[in-house]
């Protein structure tokens, strides 16, 4: 990563955009505690990463790039585990799991292990995992990749339905995921931030009407 | 660290081992079994005229101070399993501390083996092993072992992929320490290069001092369980550092 800045307003979607190796998980795993800048420094909720990652981390969570459940726990005991390590009690821990599962439709499984679900149950789980303690910002990391359409359209659904209400980071390489959900678009090329805006003003720096072309354009002589 | 998400963690811990029928096989069947097998094996050997004979006070100590050894692959596969599938970046976010990571995954191990230990010397009682109060005794000196099959599993979790923890836990520790152990072939008849690295190393020691506590030779244990105790410290001190400075890094 070199020099990369961007602010991200509260209750809103804000897109990394890049291909494979463009340094967007690399830019999660800073902003979550996962790994540690060489240099510089970031803002969470006020507070910094390199000094302030106790009081940054039960506000946040993460839902990681594979599904990353407990595979021999159920669907209801990986829930109650986060919402608990989290610190919330046992009552709350229940009441919330119940709740998380009504909300992602996951009731019909919820005595299954993780390790049987599908892979669209599986990333329906994840979420539910990362939305359980109350963030004030989630972070998904390509939350949709390896799904089938189907699953990705529900998904799409699940976090288009939490907009405004808790602010999201979501990496992904998929363009039609960007237009569906993202507020604001940061590019990324090689560590780089190119550019940045919503999706018209991408379109505007760029002279192009779809995405795709603008993305081509913006990222055009920095691959 | 948090009493409460140690405690919360090690019950997760224990779920995914028990529920594993794999791990039920080989943590609580397959001593059993050996105990069997091997009782079995001895009583023909025992009608053999000049055939070393191990009585059942032996072989229940050598079988009880093995067992542990499927916590090393129990605890290494686990923790490989969780960095693999990246649960374990979820929780590096989460306010859990090294400290709650380390006693999570360690001390549902110990109940493990102090439940491996009661089936065995239990079994053994079937087979004529006279169950006394030096049990106890001997249950405590396996648990100082398991602490070190619980070190080798941490480390090997933290650094390789499930595969490789279970071609060096699961397949290369389980067979070394099974013929150190002196438990198959005695020591006698290795022949003195064989002897010294078997008593160099914890695995024969681990058996002795487990022996010693049973048949009440108390001023005999400590010079086998010290060298025991020598490669627990070192497995665990090995373990904890490596795991914290990967979750440091992290």
């Amino acid at each position: 990563m070199d020099h990369i800045d961007f602010d991200v307003d509260q209750g809103e979607i804000f897109a990394l955009l890049g291909v494979n190796g463009a340094g967007k998980t690399t830019t999660i795993s800073m902003l979550t505690g996962l790994e540690r800048p060489s240099s510089g420094d970031a803002y969470l909720l006020g507070r910094s990463v390199s000094a302030d990652m106790q009081h940054i981390k039960p506000r946040i969570n993460l839902s990681p790039q594979e599904t990353a459940v407990a595979a021999n726990l159920t669907v209801r005991e990986n829930l109650e585990f986060i919402a608990s390590i989290y610190g919330q009690s046992n009552n709350e821990a229940k009441s919330n799991a119940k709740h998380m599962m009504q909300e992602f439709e996951l009731q019909q499984v919820a005595s299954q292990r993780a390790q049987t679900l599908s892979g669209g149950m599986q990333r329906r789980l994840s979420i539910a995992m990362g939305l359980i303690t109350n963030p004030q910002i989630l972070f998904l990391d390509e939350p949709t990749v390896g799904l089938d359409v189907f699953a990705r359209c529900d998904l799409w659904k699940v976090i288009e339905g939490l907009k405004g209400k808790v602010t999201m980071l979501l990496t992904t390489h998929y363009l039609e995921e960007v237009e569906t959900l993202a507020d604001r678009i940061a590019i990324m090329v090689s560590g780089h931030i190119v550019a940045s805006g919503t999706l018209d003003e991408l379109k505007k720096k760029s002279g192009k009407n779809t995405l795709e072309d603008a993305f081509i354009t913006l990222t055009e002589g920095t691959r | 660290m948090s009493l409460r998400r140690i405690n919360i963690f090690s019950v997760r811990t224990m779920k995914e081992v028990l529920r594993d029928p794999v791990n039920l096989f080989f943590g609580f069947i397959f001593p059993v079994m050996m105990l069997w097998v091997l009782s079995l094996i001895y009583k023909q050997v025992g009608k053999i005229p000049g055939a070393t004979q191990i009585d059942m006070t032996q072989m229940a100590a050598a079988i009880a101070s093995y067992a542990p050894v499927f916590l090393s692959l129990f605890a290494g596969m686990l923790i490989a399993k969780d960095r693999t599938s990246t649960f374990l970046n979820r929780l590096f976010a989460s306010p859990m501390t090294a400290v709650d990571f380390i006693m999570g995954y360690t001390l549902p191990m110990l109940v493990v083996s102090v439940i491996q230990s009661a089936a065995t010397y239990l079994c053994a009682g079937f087979f004529g092993f006279r169950i006394t109060i030096r049990v106890l005794l001997a249950v405590v000196i396996v648990l100082l072992t398991a602490l070190m099959y619980i070190g080798v599993g941490l480390l090997c979790g933290t650094v390789m992929s499930d595969k490789s923890v279970g071609g060096v836990c699961g397949a290369m520790l389980t067979t070394v320490s099974f013929i150190l152990s002196g438990l198959t072939i005695p020591l006698e008849i290795m022949g003195s290069v064989f002897q010294t690295v078997a008593k160099a190393l914890p695995f024969y020691n681990a058996a002795q001092a487990t022996e010693m506590a049973i048949s009440g030779n108390f001023a005999n244990i400590w010079p086998y369980l010290s060298i025991v105790l020598i490669y627990m410290v070192a497995c665990l001190v090995a373990a904890i550092v490596v795991f914290a400075v990967r979750k440091k890094r992290c």
